[in-house]
């Protein structure tokens, strides 16, 4: 019994597609800083309402990581390396996506740090993108 | 396909898994929108990512009680708000491109005018 599946990553041409947008992403990333370059938008939420969301930091997070500075990109976005590993594990193992548990936490630790990431007081403002 | 019993991969023809030799049901366990939530909650937008994983969660817990058609469909579900995610950044980058370059040009003819 054939089944479409929403998305085949194992087709050739989706990979090369995704591969290739990939690539002309980071370069034309690795040339724009964020926040001086016209053409790199502003989070919309972050213009209205002034909070920080959970992808908050993130193209600054690959900035510094195209140049090299893995550090800094771990402080612009916290939970950018966990989310990768994550992704790449559940690439690699997609059985584990079938596990509730897992499924329930990085909701709450999404919902979490959504939250504490916008509290205003000590440890948690460094969680925030400045 | 995975055997729904051991996680065996077998080839997508198959009528029972060759190691433990349960049944095929008829429906492979469904492709997770998991991996590709996670991405739309951390790099582009969150509030519909959330969307994403709350399916990919009905999907698990569907495929745990063996209704495998619904799992599959929340499945898909959960790719697709994934995706709503990346065409959503994607949109609203481009709008923010046309957006600066018609400032550009705006400044730009100031520029000439108090040239003149």
């Amino acid at each position: 019994m054939n089944i479409r599946q929403p998305l085949s990553l194992k087709h050739p041409l989706v990979l090369a597609a995704g591969a290739a947008a990939a690539a002309a992403g980071a370069v034309l990333l690795y040339f724009s800083p964020p926040g001086r370059s016209w053409y790199l938008p502003p989070c919309p939420l972050h213009e209205l309402t002034g909070l920080y969301c959970s992808g908050c930091g993130t193209t600054r997070s690959f900035y510094a990581l195209l140049h090299g500075r893995f550090a800094e990109a771990a402080t612009w976005n916290l939970l950018l390396y966990p989310a990768l590993l994550l992704v790449a594990l559940l690439l690699f193992r997609p059985r584990l996506a079938l596990n509730r548990y897992l499924c329930v936490s990085v909701l709450a630790v999404i919902l979490i740090y959504w939250v504490l990431r916008n509290l205003p007081w000590y440890p948690f403002t460094l969680l925030a993108p400045h | 396909m995975y055997c729904i019993r051991c996680g065996l991969q077998l080839p997508d023809d198959a009528k029972s898994c060759s190691r433990c030799g349960t049944p095929v049901p008829g429906m492979a366990p469904p492709q997770s929108g998991l991996p590709w939530a996670i991405l739309a909650c951390v790099c582009c937008c969150p509030a519909t990512g959330i969307v994403a994983i709350v399916y990919a969660l009905k999907s698990a817990e569907l495929f745990k009680q063996q209704k495998w058609e619904e799992a599959r469909k929340a499945a898909a579900k959960s790719v697709r708000w994934s995706w709503i995610s990346v065409h959503t950044a994607i949109v609203l980058t481009l709008a923010y491109m046309v957006y600066g370059v018609i400032l550009l040009y705006r400044q730009l003819d100031q520029f000439d005018q108090l040239m003149k």
